[in-house]
């Protein structure tokens, strides 16, 4: 795998309803990623529709959280 | 879903329908059917039923509309139409009259697909942009209708308007019943919805024609009337549909009547396009083509770009901008001129009642324009009205008075490419003809004082001029939103004049110190440090906070003792070093800034700079052609270097033509001797500036100002005095020109230095013809790449904004869109803001570390 791929996790069910408990958000706020993006297949990643994808993205001052959900 | 913006939103735009108006819908909506093709009688009055039918609005004073009442203001104009005698194509709807043709049946009207297919289709209705593409696709290998078994033709559209069916002329009138007899259950499979746009609708039987108001006449000079465009067309029209119909009902041959129907089509298509493909434009008698409804929106000088999102507004002012250092970097220096022109109102109330009588009654300068009554009323005030107006000035009254010291106004450069493109100024009416800029503020808007202009807008409510005061000030903008470090900043001579204020052997007299610290405002002289007067460091300690202390390190602190050393600041005093350009413009002030805010900064920068040119200008700073005159050793010196310059690329090419050379590793051999000879000239460069700052010595201003960093570069001392160097092309030598040579003055193949753009002259002693050529050309590679970097930056800029103008960052520091739709979970990723973050910070708890 290479570096500069940013780390993808899927949330458990637990994390998911605690993220739109904290941030106060609609899955419909979230940006989308695809069942079948590269990311997920290069982390083994098996997504369903509606699920959350976590990504860390570590920069150079800061390391970013972002969260997407599946789409299709 | 949107928690923070619900509060604010309360109706919310859930989409637009564009429709097409039916032929009833345009009768219904006629205010006049128009008959006549004309618009003024002899006596230079409105025709009825002519296409400036009174009952279609009022552009002249006095008149008033037919249908409604109104006048010349309160009238909106009321549409007309005009029957077309034989019906014409909607050269805009073509596409989709083809695409209905195209997917039903020419005799029975039905959808090329089977009833099975229709219902299942009609069920699920999807509005969507590709029913169109799929529908197309669908019926394209159809060949005979599954309702009728009619053999499927061939249908064309030459464009704009003509139809042909299997290579027959359709008529626009058989288009039209082909069209109508289409079911609406069919329709709404096409993706149509026949509510609002049934597609015999697209041919035209009734022309809606727009009310005068949006077609006015012009009266010029001599009293005779110039009519619009727009009607200049539709009078065509009208002409050529009456003769149609003299036409037709005279019997004339069929081929006249089509003849003339097709020039009808040509007449409305040029109205609602004139730039239609393949038809000649329309024009005017003087041969200019005319502006037609589309002409009349598109473009950078349509509706959209030049009305709509256009800026012309009023109280504004633009002219030529020049500096004036004397004045706040808070303040513009307007004309009187502009004063007295500008206005801004003024609310009278019980504690200001008193004032604004004052400026009522006032026949000169700072006086009211105008007043508006608490009813509404507004008054002008002249020499007649004056004791009036003030005798009924009450509280709730507004005067508009001219724009006076310390008004609040923004102030605007072009192209405003960030927010500080545009700040909040506060006005100094000034003697003069420009706008007046403290120097300071040139690197925000990126201006200096070459001819460039500026806007000046004064701002009229006191709501705007609190939030320009809150959030655009000047010295709110001191520190750059990008960076974190000062962008309004000392400036040249400021930092000369800091120099040569704060190095060790400045000493001032009594009356000098007197001066210097009056300018900032200060009257109690300190104790003098020195016995023979007031050291600069003293008078400029003054200007520090006592609670200031730094370390500036300088980077070049060895070679120099007597100019670049460290800057020492304790408890507001500055100890040791002279302040240079890094330690003048971004730490003090960031660390002025950090410690009392931007308004002390302000103060900081206004003062320091003024006692920084009056340092200077007791100091003298000029320079001459003596600061770049060499003496016969430094250019016996030169004359050593050049001729090892030629020398070693001599040698370099021998090796080349040998085979000797060494290649380096994944260059060919040309390449590594380009190379070398590169590298050659490069290190000479240096050894040149070392033998010019030698000779110039530590004394001389163009150094000076190079090394503390006000102004120029040692690089371009060395070419004034030493030499000007290679020149370079695509940061290669010149090669091209000539067959196998860049200028004819050379032997072909030709690879010495010379030869190939070395310039050993200087600019003091003059470059010799071929030099001055290849400079020329090195000049014109940097001049295009400026033209196309601005150009194409500019673009991409604007792409940009367009692209990112609607993110917000909200209250939980992320960035998300006008739907709420997250871009960035924190803002940056970290949710900093760098114009609030030091960067001496860092460096300070470093030092605390060390």
């Amino acid at each position: 795998m290479h570096d500069v791929v940013p780390k993808h996790e899927l949330l458990t069910p637990e994390e998911k309803e605690k993220l739109f408990g904290e941030l106060k958000l609609a899955p419909a706020n979230l940006p989308k990623i695809y069942s079948s993006d590269p990311a997920l297949t290069l982390f083994g990643i098996k997504a369903n529709l509606g699920d959350v994808i976590k990504i860390t993205r570590v920069e150079s001052t800061c390391t970013a959280l972002h969260y997407r959900i599946v789409i299709e | 879903m949107l928690i923070y913006m619900e509060r604010i939103v309360q109706k919310m735009i859930e989409k637009i329908k564009f429709s097409v108006f039916s032929p009833e819908a345009i009768r219904k909506l006629s205010a006049a059917k128009i008959t006549i093709p004309d618009t003024y009688n002899d006596d230079s009055y409105p025709i009825d039923g002519g296409l400036v039918d009174p009952r279609l609005g009022v552009i002249d004073p006095g008149l008033k509309c037919k249908t409604c009442g109104g006048k010349l203001r309160s009238c909106p104009g009321h549409f007309g139409h005009i029957e077309l005698v034989r019906p014409v194509i909607h050269p805009e709807f073509s596409k989709i009259m083809l695409y209905v043709m195209r997917t039903t049946c020419p005799s029975c009207c039905r959808v090329l697909l089977e009833e099975e297919d229709i219902k299942e289709l009609a069920a699920k209705i999807v509005q969507s942009d590709d029913v169109e593409d799929e529908m197309k696709s669908k019926t394209k290998k159809v060949s005979k209708c599954p309702h009728c078994s009619e053999k499927v033709p061939e249908i064309k559209l030459l464009k704009p308007t003509t139809f042909f069916k299997d290579k027959t002329m359709l008529l626009p009138t058989e288009v039209r019943d082909w069209l109508s007899k289409v079911s609406n259950e069919d329709l709404r499979v096409l993706g149509l919805d026949p509510l609002y746009a049934r597609p015999e609708w697209m041919v035209i039987t009734a022309l809606l024609v727009p009310p005068v108001s949006v077609r006015p006449s012009i009266t010029l000079e001599t009293g005779d009337r110039s009519e619009d465009d727009l009607t200049h067309k539709l009078v065509d029209i009208m002409r050529i549909n009456q003769r149609l119909d003299a036409n037709i009902n005279a019997g004339a041959p069929q081929l006249i009547i089509e003849d003339l129907w097709e020039l009808l089509q040509y007449h409305v298509t040029t109205y609602f396009n004139n730039e239609t493909a393949n038809i000649p434009p329309a024009r005017h008698r003087s041969g200019r083509p005319l502006k037609t409804l589309s002409q009349r929106l598109k473009g950078k000088e349509g509706r959209f770009r030049y009305n709509l999102s256009g800026k012309r507004v009023n109280f504004s002012a633009r002219t030529v901008i020049s500096p004036d250092p004397n004045i706040s970097i808070d303040d513009v220096g307007v004309p009187r001129e502009f004063a007295e022109e500008l206005t801004i109102p003024m609310r009278a109330t019980s504690w200001n009642l008193e004032a604004c009588r004052q400026y009522i009654l006032r026949e000169e300068y700072p006086k009211a324009e105008y007043v508006t009554r608490a009813d509404g009323k507004r008054l002008r005030v002249t020499e007649t009205t004056r004791k009036e107006i003030s005798d009924t000035l009450e509280p709730g009254c507004i005067i508009d008075r001219q724009l006076v010291n310390g008004d609040t106004v923004l102030f605007n450069r072009q192209p405003s490419l960030h927010r500080i493109s545009i700040m909040c100024h506060s006005v100094k009416v000034l003697p003069g003809r420009t706008l007046r800029l403290n120097p300071s503020d040139c690197p925000p808007y990126n201006a200096d004082y070459d001819g460039d202009e500026m806007n000046l807008h004064a701002i009229q409510t006191e709501e705007a001029q609190v939030e320009a005061e809150v959030l655009m000030k000047v010295h709110n903008q001191i520190i750059s939103p990008r960076h974190g470090a000062p962008i309004i900043k000392p400036q040249e001579d400021h930092v000369s004049g800091a120099f040569f204020l704060t190095r060790d052997s400045t000493v001032f007299t009594k009356s000098q110190a007197c001066t210097l610290l009056a300018i900032a405002g200060i009257t109690r002289l300190p104790q003098p440090d020195r016995k023979d007067g007031y050291s600069g460091k003293l008078i400029f300690s003054m200007l520090l906070p006592k609670d200031l202390s730094l370390h500036i390190k300088v980077s070049h602190s060895k070679e120099k003792a007597e100019y670049s050393q460290d800057v020492i600041i304790k408890n507001g005093v500055l100890v040791d070093g002279a302040l240079e350009k890094k330690s003048y413009e971004n730490a003090i002030i960031q660390k002025i800034v950090s410690l009392h805010g931007t308004d002390a900064a302000r103060k900081f920068i206004d003062d320091s700079t003024r006692i920084a040119l009056e340092a200077v200008t007791l100091q003298g700073l000029s320079v001459s052609l003596a600061n770049y005159t060499l003496s016969p050793e430094a250019q016996k010196q030169l004359l050593e270097i050049d001729n090892a310059v030629t020398k070693e690329i001599e040698t370099a090419l021998m090796q080349h033509r040998n085979r000797t050379l060494k290649r380096h590793p994944g260059k060919t051999l040309r390449e590594t001797l380009e190379q070398m000879i590169m590298e050659i000239t490069s290190r000479h460069r240096e050894g040149i500036g070392v033998v010019v700052e030698r000779q110039l010595g530590t004394h001389n201003t163009s150094i000076i100002m190079a090394k503390i960093g006000a102004r120029g570069s040692l690089l371009n001392a060395i070419q004034m005095a030493g030499s000007v160097g290679q020149q370079a092309i695509r940061s290669k030598r010149p090669s091209r020109g000539y067959s196998r040579r860049a200028l004819v003055h050379f032997k072909r193949e030709d690879l010495g230095s010379a030869a190939r753009g070395y310039v050993s002259s200087s600019f003091a002693k003059g470059l010799n013809p071929c030099e001055f050529f290849f400079h020329s050309m090195g000049g014109r590679e940097s001049m295009v790449n400026t033209a196309i970097r601005t150009a194409r930056s500019g673009y991409m800029q604007r792409r940009l904004i367009n692209a990112l103008q609607d993110l917000v960052v909200a209250r939980d520091l992320s960035v998300r869109d006008s739907r709420g739709v997250y871009v960035q979970f924190r803002y940056g990723g970290d949710g900093v803001d760098p114009s609030k973050v030091s960067s001496l910070a860092e460096s300070e708890e470093k030092e605390k570390e060390d």
